[in-house]
């Protein structure tokens, strides 16, 4: 089992880049990446390995920036640009696309693209059905690719 | 994705944060170390909640076995056997017998047999058990469901030759084969459009439509190879060409 200054070593920026990638506020994701270790220290769950460690963090992180963003209403779309600046206009774009999904496509995305889970371990992560999941990866990369056709036109 | 995953492989904790991070684990470690108040009245309280939870937990199992009977809808019936559990003219057990809640019996038996009280709670949780496996098994029925492979249908003028893939029944969950398919195909190049409006839990089929507004629908529940050449076939036949 890890020690809590293990588990902010191993996972801060995996969570970080969760939260801010939901919120788009960097205190907002500092407080959730904050929040998770912390429920972490209160519940000391008992994992199999370090997959599931990790999968139970993603799925507290998820739920907390969820709570967090109905409870707000709204995004920062903006401000993850500016905490973190594009290096080309290609990326500036794509981020600025990414950013206007939905938050559940946003984390559905970065789960597959960015972490290489399977859409049967982001369901398990985002507590939805498969075929949820697999559905919003279609709608979130036909949008992406939509936008960026017509924004090349 | 390229751009997608470089952006993200920047977006890091800085130091600053990270000893933030470490400062509140630690402090919140040591403030659960330390014997306080807080931790003590909840262990006072544990075994009053146990208690609590025990009477409740009663109470609903004579509840249950009390009125489970009536709750499950089942008719009442004279019994020459023996005594009434209820009076003969209880209105709550008037419904419909057991069997009507495995699904397997609509009709009404007014001449069902009388039942034991041992009876009636093994029949009280055999409906029970009845109901849940019911609802968990219709959505494996419909997913096992086909949907008919359908003859020529008119649609909506299509300029091009596309691939719609459409719900036919909100019920039927989205089987992942043919999603994937789908998407193979589509970056395959094979299917040169797929318009899709797919439910969280929809079905997925697949329409064919020709240069002429004509469209052609498959079932691609049992998508596979044969299945793919069965399109391509279908398609060579009506001359239109694959992207490959």
């Amino acid at each position: 089992m890890s020690t809590a200054e293990e588990l902010v070593s191993k996972y801060e920026n995996m969570l970080y880049r969760v939260a801010l990638s939901h919120t788009g506020i960097r205190e907002d994701a500092e407080d959730m990446v904050q929040e998770t270790f912390l429920r972490w220290l209160t519940a000391r769950p008992e994992f199999e390995n370090e997959e599931h460690e990790k999968a139970w963090l993603l799925r507290v992180i998820i739920n907390l920036c969820n709570n967090l963003v109905k409870k707000r209403g709204r995004r920062g779309e903006i401000e993850l640009l500016d905490i973190y600046p594009a290096k080309t206009e290609e990326e500036q774009e794509l981020m600025e696309l990414v950013m206007k999904l939905p938050p559940n496509h946003r984390d559905a995305i970065y789960l597959f693209y960015y972490e290489g889970y399977s859409t049967k371990e982001i369901a398990e992560i985002m507590d939805a059905e498969e075929s949820t999941v697999r559905s919003w990866m279609l709608r979130g990369r036909r949008q992406l690719k939509g936008w960026l056709e017509d924004e090349r036109i | 994705m390229k751009e997608y995953k470089e952006y993200m492989d920047r977006i890091r904790v800085d130091e600053s944060q990270h000893e933030r991070f470490l400062k509140a684990m630690r402090e919140a470690e040591s403030a659960a170390a330390a014997p306080t108040q807080e931790k003590k009245k909840i262990f006072r309280l544990s075994p009053r909640v146990y208690r609590t939870g025990g009477i409740v937990a009663a109470a609903v199992l004579a509840l249950v076995l009390l009125f489970g009977p009536a709750l499950s809808g089942r008719q009442k019936t004279e019994n020459p056997a023996g005594p009434d559990l209820m009076p003969a003219d209880s209105a709550v057990y008037t419904a419909a017998p057991i069997a009507d809640y495995s699904g397997k019996n609509t009709e009404k038996t007014p001449e069902a047999a009388p039942l034991e009280e041992s009876d009636q709670i093994a029949a009280s949780q055999a409906s029970l058990q009845a109901g849940a496996t019911r609802n968990s098994s219709e959505p494996e029925k419909n997913a096992n469901q086909k949907t008919e492979s359908l003859s020529p249908m008119p649609v909506s003028a299509a300029a091009d030759f596309c691939i719609v893939a459409q719900n036919t029944n909100e019920n039927q969950p989205l089987k992942t084969e043919e999603e994937e398919l789908l998407l193979e195909w589509m970056e395959k190049g094979i299917l040169k459009a797929v318009f899709a409006d797919l439910a969280e839990d929809g079905v997925l089929n697949c329409l064919i439509c020709d240069s002429e507004g004509n469209s052609y629908a498959f079932d691609l529940s049992a998508a596979d190879a044969e299945e793919e050449k069965a399109v391509r076939e279908f398609l060579a036949d009506h001359g239109l060409t694959l992207a490959e």
